[in-house]
């Protein structure tokens, strides 16, 4: 009888030590990287910053009696093994298109049949934080990016025929303009490649390299903390003194220097209606168009850069005082969250939308999937 | 679980879920008798040895055999949860926490078995005679003129055999669980 007692402890002990040995593996990542630093999200990839807020998590509440409130929560619908280790996910052409990070090979999943269909060998960095090969769709290909190891340039852009899978185009990024490559996004149907030093913009037909978008570096800083595209044709880079910095794509020039409005910040995303901050305790923020603080909530110990999709924004969290990670849904504008949903794997690399269904790539190699409860 | 013939101090030294599992599983009830018997109370007893645990798992890549058999480190951070516990009247739940682990609530068998684990290890090793005092004067909570009646002996004897049996019971509590 007594059992019940040491077999409910031993199976609690067995999850934390899973969760241990996950979260090891994800600090092994981490370590062999020369340099230390986050990625910036496309509205597709999240795979560098989990890896660097898991490392600098703080003790917080949270309130995940939210979940009392809500109705319905969305259901985690599949858990599909792909890989070893999964990094960069990324939706298109009707296809899922994750990296297996381990043999840096990029997977064709079929979303219906979860199948993998195809594999395309990139290349790329084995130690790179998100897990190379970086990918994205849209401008009328499937784009990756091979990064050379550590940060004096040699990374290679692919472009990839969808209908053939085949790599039609195989372009060395310019060292000066791309010593280290962060994210690939598709802005106003143009590719453009973000580096620790500014973007570049590409070819859709043939992937060379065209203009250049500058972005200055304080002193000492060898790269941003965090830099993005804005949907409507910006450049934010976010520094370490707090500054966000926004350059039009269009001239090179830059637009604004403004105050970070959430102390800690350690992403930002653009939004139609502001710009959403991620902090490095779990702490998620929204500013108007003035840069005020709209709205402010810790939504675990640790979260990720989070996707957002129209008016919600879906972040991955996680929380070392309750067990599973989340995925909470909230609302953009109230800053209201609407649903909290326990996933069965731990950590995150990437998040997309396909089909209203959201895929989470995991450093297990399972994609997880999530399907809203509105849908 | 099958349980290997690896020694303690590879399953430390391993950083898997697994063996870290089975060492749990060869000390889970030394470690729960041992506060059962130093408390007298099964439900911090079984938060004791919860906090003990969490720790030893999120600690053990910090185990040096320099230091020790795996079973003495072990013990060691029992002490000091124990010893802390008894400072500030209630088990600390740090680790516990920090590693996700919620509190599990004892059932009555759950009280029982470890109640049964604190006495087993109690009067393990004592000579028959002082184990039955003991049993039934600390165990039973009888007075001695109804144990020395039903022994058939003096009074002053029972007394004597629960003394004994009690201090020897504390000296290998001292130094060993």
């Amino acid at each position: 009888m007594s059992q019940d007692f040491t077999t409910r402890l031993q199976l609690q002990l067995r999850e934390a030590a899973l969760r241990e040995e996950q979260r090891g593996a994800l600090g092994r990542q981490l370590a062999g990287l020369r340099y230390g630093m986050p990625a910036p999200a496309a509205t597709v990839a999240v795979g560098l910053a989990v890896l660097l807020l898991a490392v600098l998590i703080a003790v917080g509440g949270l309130r995940w009696g939210h979940q009392e409130d809500i109705v319905s929560n969305p259901k985690v619908i599949g858990n599909v093994p792909l890989a070893e280790n999964l990094g960069w996910i990324s939706a298109g052409f009707g296809s899922v298109w994750a990296a297996d990070a381990d043999r840096q090979v990029l997977l064709r999943v079929n979303p219906t049949t979860r199948a993998v269909e195809a594999e395309i060998r990139t290349g790329g960095d084995s130690n790179a934080l998100g897990g190379d090969p970086i990918v994205n769709t849209g401008a009328g290909a499937v784009w990756a990016i091979a990064r050379a190891p550590g940060a004096d340039g040699g990374s290679r852009v692919l472009r990839i025929d969808p209908a053939t899978n085949r790599i039609t185009d195989r372009v060395t990024l310019p060292a000066d303009e791309a010593p280290l490559v962060l994210d690939l996004q598709i802005v106003q149907g143009r590719p453009w490649v973000v580096t620790s030093v500014g973007a570049i913009e590409l070819d859709p037909r043939t992937a060379r390299p065209g203009r250049f978008v500058s972005a200055a570096q304080p002193a000492g800083e060898p790269f941003p903390l965090w830099s993005i595209l804005s949907p409507d044709g910006e450049l934010w880079v976010l520094d370490r003194s707090s500054q966000l910095q926004r350059y039009s794509l269009a001239s090179g020039e830059r637009v604004a220097t403004e105050p970070v409005p959430l102390p800690g910040a350690v992403g930002v995303i653009p939004t139609q209606v502001g710009a959403v901050y991620a902090g490095r305790d779990g702490v998620l923020a929204r500013a108007d168009d003035d840069g005020k603080i709209v709205w402010q909530r810790r939504v675990g110990t640790a979260t990720t850069i989070p996707l957002v999709l129209g008016g919600t924004i879906w972040s991955h969290a996680s929380d070392v005082a309750r067990g599973r990670d989340r995925l909470v849904e909230i609302d953009l504008r109230s800053g209201e969250v609407r649903s909290s949903t326990g996933l069965p794997e731990f950590g995150i690399t990437g998040m997309t939308d396909v089909d209203g269904d959201l895929w989470i790539g995991t450093p297990q190699g399972k994609a997880t999937i999530v399907r809203p409860a509105d849908r | 679980m099958q349980l290997s013939s690896r020694s303690d101090q590879d399953l430390l030294g391993a950083t898997d879920a697994l063996s870290f599992e089975e060492f749990y599983l060869r000390h889970v009830n030394t470690v729960l008798g041992y506060f059962a018997r130093r408390t007298g109370d099964a439900e911090l007893a079984a938060d004791l040895a919860s906090e003990t645990f969490a720790a030893a798992l999120a600690g053990r890549r910090g185990y040096k055999p320099r230091k020790g058999a795996p079973g003495a480190w072990l013990f060691g951070i029992a002490s000091r949860k124990l010893a802390d516990a008894q400072r500030k009247g209630y088990a600390e739940r740090r680790m516990c926490r920090r590693l996700g682990m919620e509190r599990i609530d004892l059932t009555d068998a759950d009280i029982a078995h470890i109640e049964e684990l604190g006495e087993s290890g109690l009067l393990e090793g004592l000579p028959e005679a002082q184990a039955a005092a003991v049993r039934a004067h600390v165990i039973e909570e009888r007075d001695y003129g109804e144990i020395a009646g039903e022994l058939d002996t003096s009074e002053a004897v029972v007394r004597k055999r629960v003394s004994r049996g009690l201090a020897t019971a504390r000296r290998r509590i001292g130094r060993h669980p």
